[in-house]
């Protein structure tokens, strides 16, 4: 079962790598890159569980963590241009 | 009861897998960026939830902290467990060979085919990624996906059973310097500049480094060979004597935290120095500040 689970989840990055070269937007891009992370912490959990090494998990944490934190990150950029200090002011 | 709960778990990761698949299809094939993002919706909701429910339903409650070398007494205590425990508690005695698979010995060999070889996808995941961050004309996306690879080289040395460097890589590779270099792209701005592109050059210095690596890695011992040198030296009575000596059951952690845990104190402080540094310089200059600063 393991197995089954670890090729659909590989299929999965594959086809989430596509849409990231493929890329009308930059955004497209964020999203393709996001799935891409939740995968990989589901493949890390699937493999810890099969090859009998459940501590693994922790590493799944800490990936989980990196991808929310890196998107905030990119996202933010992408508004503001740059990470210092709080926000412009918004014009509305 | 047993046979129920392994229905159930893979019950709940077959649907998650549909899940996952459906929307790793749909981000590839749904024509906007707003159904796709509906589709990524569907892998970070009902995909990862369900396949993570099946895994937990696996695995057997307190085996982890068993693994990691910590008895789960409170779990004991909570009876969450539901089966009393005696007898030892260092952590090798609770290692267990990965688990039997029900369905038969073909369904068994194919998940052991794929396990032992998911290193050679994620090695092929590599290459993809890093041929699409080549082709990559916006800098920003080459940020961004760098990020991917180095979560996917994490993996691979997650699977090389160097959980440690996998922690350093996913937290640095695809955390920090993710940050940092979108901070550097926020000073000098995202475009490459077209036109000139001599490839020769460059292709040739890549190729006598990679030949020169790949020669250089016919002398390194086999992956596992217990005669290499690593494993000779320093004296194996190192293990054996780690647990009594510093009651830390995983020997590396006992080396970094223990044998030489001062090291360890004076790099995690120049490591957390550089990294208020970094973020004073990075915090010290906003766009409406540069007609004060001169810059």
């Amino acid at each position: 079962m393991s197995g089954i689970v670890i090729a659909c989840l590989a299929l999965g990055m594959a086809l989430a790598l596509v849409r990231a070269a493929r890329r009308p937007t930059v955004f497209d891009r964020i999203l393709a890159v996001n799935a891409f992370g939740t995968l990989t912490v589901l493949l890390i959990t699937v493999m810890s569980e099969a090859m009998g090494r459940i501590d693994f998990l922790d590493l799944a944490l800490v990936y989980a963590l990196m991808n929310f934190i890196g998107v905030i990150a990119i996202l933010r950029f992408a508004k503001y241009g740059f990470f210092a200090g709080s926000a412009p002011e918004d014009p509305h | 009861m047993e046979l129920i709960r392994e229905i159930a778990a893979d019950g709940l990761m077959c649907v998650g897998c549909l899940f996952v698949l459906i929307g790793a299809l749909g981000i590839v094939r749904l024509p906007d960026f707003f159904t796709r993002m509906h589709a990524a919706g569907m892998i970070d909701t009902l995909g990862a939830y369900l396949v993570v429910s099946g895994i937990a339903l696996r695995v057997e409650v307190g085996s982890g902290a068993r693994q990691a070398g910590v008895d789960p007494l409170p779990l004991r205590d909570l009876g969450l467990d539901g089966r009393p425990r005696a007898g030892p508690r260092r952590s090798r005695d609770f290692a267990r060979p990965p688990r039997r698979e029900r369905g038969g010995p073909a369904i068994e060999s194919v998940t052991a085919f794929i396990v032992e070889r998911a290193d050679l996808f994620i090695l092929g995941l590599l290459v993809a990624t890093a041929l699409v961050i080549v082709r990559a004309r916006s800098l920003w996306a080459a940020v961004m996906l760098t990020g991917a690879y180095s979560f996917l080289s994490a993996s691979w040395m997650m699977l090389l059973d160097a959980p440690d460097v996998a922690f350093t890589e996913a937290s640095v590779g695809a955390g920090v310097a993710t940050v940092l270099m979108l901070g550097t792209l926020s000073l000098v701005g995202g475009n490459t500049r077209g036109g000139k592109n001599r490839p020769l050059l460059p292709l040739a210095v890549v190729t006598l480094t990679g030949a020169a690596l790949i020669y250089g890695t016919l002398d390194l011992p086999r992956h596992g060979d217990p005669d290499a040198i690593i494993h000779r030296y320093p004296d194996p009575s190192y293990v054996e004597v780690t647990e009594k000596d510093v009651q830390i059951p995983n020997v590396v952690t006992a080396v970094l935290a223990s044998y030489r845990g001062y090291d360890t104190l004076g790099e995690t402080t120049v490591v957390f120095t550089a990294a208020v540094a970094v973020l004073l310089l990075l915090r010290a200059r906003r766009p409406e500040d540069e007609g004060e600063t001169g810059a």
